[in-house]
């Protein structure tokens, strides 16, 4: 008895563990697929009419003839640079000026109310801004993008860098870092990593959210092709470019997440 | 003879309303001299270290160090604090590494005096794992290696074995002896422990009062290694405990 207990616990946990993995995607695929059923099934009772909700089995089809006629391409290349350069534009200057603020002190209470007046203002709100500034141009959508980008990162950076243990900055100045650079290269940055990524993810979902608003008023790309695709009353196109942008979310999602497991791994310790 | 630090008239107060935690505080360390701070939980020994190293600016009082001359390829200070104060983000190797980069080394350099380091407390073989992965006591020795590694003047210790077992506790007091024995650095070694204190020292300083203020120090000569059955030891030990207890119910 004594000498079974030990045996079976010892061999259960990894079984366990592979088991569970595989268990939880395979509930998540589950889980999709009974969702997507019960849609297709909602669709084709007659229940809802076809023209309000589009059909699961058609959205293959006409993701098929989208790409065929090269439009999907174009949509998600252009949509793909404007979401490249409005999350690179947000992400440097978040993290730059969050970063600037929690390190002088003074920038602390100058910002504040700054910040309290422009952070609520939605982005869409500064469309008439950005087509002042840029016209109808790939930079307005940029523009507008890196707006909420920004916001998030400039948070999550200032809020990881003021957290940072004041502890391990003495240490460091003990043992000799005496230079700011070279405190904020040793010490500030790798502490301050864990949430300052956090803020990059969230702006990643952030950013696909506003590429389809950035694009509504005239620049070409996946939220240009939905708006024409709504006026024309074909919401199976419509389809197709909300799964575009789901799928693309969560492949820069995953990039992300695979990324972040290798470099911040003493994190998960 | 040639002091490596000394304080003159010290004093130590965090916030500017509330009174000193220390005042009138006068220590000083020859080169080469290993000197032991005792006192209670709370007394200041720890602010004091850090006044030392010039962490905590003094509210008075003055703050000589020669500590800066030592040779090319070492610290002036080497600060092994109460806590281990890793860097989570980097291996144990690295962590140890961290005094020896702002130094004229080469790569290779900082390597090996490193590894040297962490063999001397026992962890030759773990410097591949990040902190997170190692027990309390194996952090807190990480600590006593970095601070090794740098090959300091004035080494700096708070409590360094307290979260020890006995048995390692013993070997790595041993350890220091031999290191300190067989270099020209000079030791402040923090403890609550008399026995440590008594193990350990050359000098033996009370801190006790509030304000704290040192109330008694005790050269000690007796021949290293000393053991627990030594007359002299037990001498030691229960004279700085009866004065401990007298200076501190006095103070209450
Ligand atoms: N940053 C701080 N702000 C305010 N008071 C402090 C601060 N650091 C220490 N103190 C106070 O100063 C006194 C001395 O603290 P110190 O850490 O030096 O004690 P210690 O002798 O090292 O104690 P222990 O043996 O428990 O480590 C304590 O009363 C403590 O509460
Ligand atoms: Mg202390």
């Amino acid at each position: 008895m004594n000498s079974l207990t030990p045996h079976s616990t010892r061999t259960r946990p990894g079984k366990l563990r592979a088991s569970g993995k595989l268990r939880t995607w395979l509930l998540g695929l589950g889980g999709l697929l009974a969702f997507l059923a019960a849609w297709e099934l909602l669709a084709r009772s007659g229940v809802v009419s076809g023209a309000l909700i589009p059909r699961p089995s058609d959205i293959p089809g006409t993701l098929l003839a989208e790409i065929q006629r090269g439009i999907w391409q174009r949509m998600v290349a252009s949509s793909l640079r404007h979401y490249g350069l409005g999350l690179a534009i947000g992400t440097v200057l978040g993290m730059a000026l969050g970063l600037f603020v929690a390190l002088v002190p003074i920038l602390e209470d100058l910002q504040a109310w700054i910040v309290r007046v422009l952070r609520p203002i939605p982005p869409l709100a500064w469309i008439p801004f950005a087509i002042i500034w840029f016209g109808i141009t790939e930079r307005s959508a940029a523009f507008i993008i890196s707006i909420g980008v920004f916001w998030i990162n400039y948070f999550a950076t200032s809020g990881a860098v003021r957290s940072v243990d004041k502890s391990l900055i003495e240490v460091s100045r003990v043992f000799g870092h005496e230079r700011f650079f070279a405190r904020l290269r040793k010490v500030i940055l790798p502490a301050a990593a864990p949430g300052m990524l956090v803020g990059l993810r969230t702006s990643l979902g952030q950013g696909w959210m506003t590429v389809v608003a950035a694009e509504l008023f005239g620049i070409s790309g996946i939220g240009q092709r939905m708006m024409e695709a709504s006026g024309l009353l074909a919401i199976d196109v419509v389809a197709v470019y909300m799964v575009t942008i789901a799928l693309l979310y969560g492949l820069t999602d995953l990039v992300f997440v695979s990324i972040e497991r290798v470099t911040l791994k003493w994190t998960t310790l | 003879m040639d002091n490596i630090v000394s304080l003159n008239e010290i004093s130590v107060g965090f916030e500017p309303s509330s009174p000193p935690v220390m005042e009138g505080v006068s220590l000083h360390v020859d080169r080469g001299e290993f000197v032991v701070v005792c006192g209670v939980s709370g007394v200041g020994k720890s602010s004091l270290l850090r006044v030392v190293c010039g962490l905590l600016e003094p509210r008075a009082g003055s703050v000589e160090v020669s500590a800066a001359a030592g040779a090319s390829g070492s610290r002036p200070f080497g600060f092994v604090f109460q806590e281990p104060r890793l860097f989570p983000w980097r291996r144990v190797q690295a962590n140890v590494e961290l005094g020896l980069e702002e130094l004229d080394l080469d790569k290779s350099e900082r390597h090996e005096r490193a590894l040297q380091a962490l063999q001397l407390v026992g962890l030759g073989e773990l410097g591949r794992r990040f902190p997170g992965q190692l027990s309390g006591g194996q952090r807190q020795r990480v600590g006593i290696a970095r601070a090794l590694a740098v090959r300091p003047s004035l080494l700096l210790m708070d409590e360094p074995f307290s979260s020890l077992d006995a048995v390692t506790r013993r070997t790595l007091q041993h350890e220091l002896l031999s290191i300190w024995a067989s270099t020209d650095a000079s030791v402040l070694f923090v403890t609550h422990d008399i026995e440590e204190a008594a193990f350990l020292a050359d000098r033996i300083v009370l801190l006790a009062g509030t304000p704290a203020h040192v109330v008694k120090e005790y050269r000690i000569t007796d021949q290293r290694p000393r053991s627990t059955e030594d007359a002299g030891f037990q001498s030691t030990v229960r004279t700085v405990r009866a004065d401990l207890h007298s200076f501190q119910s006095n103070s209450l």
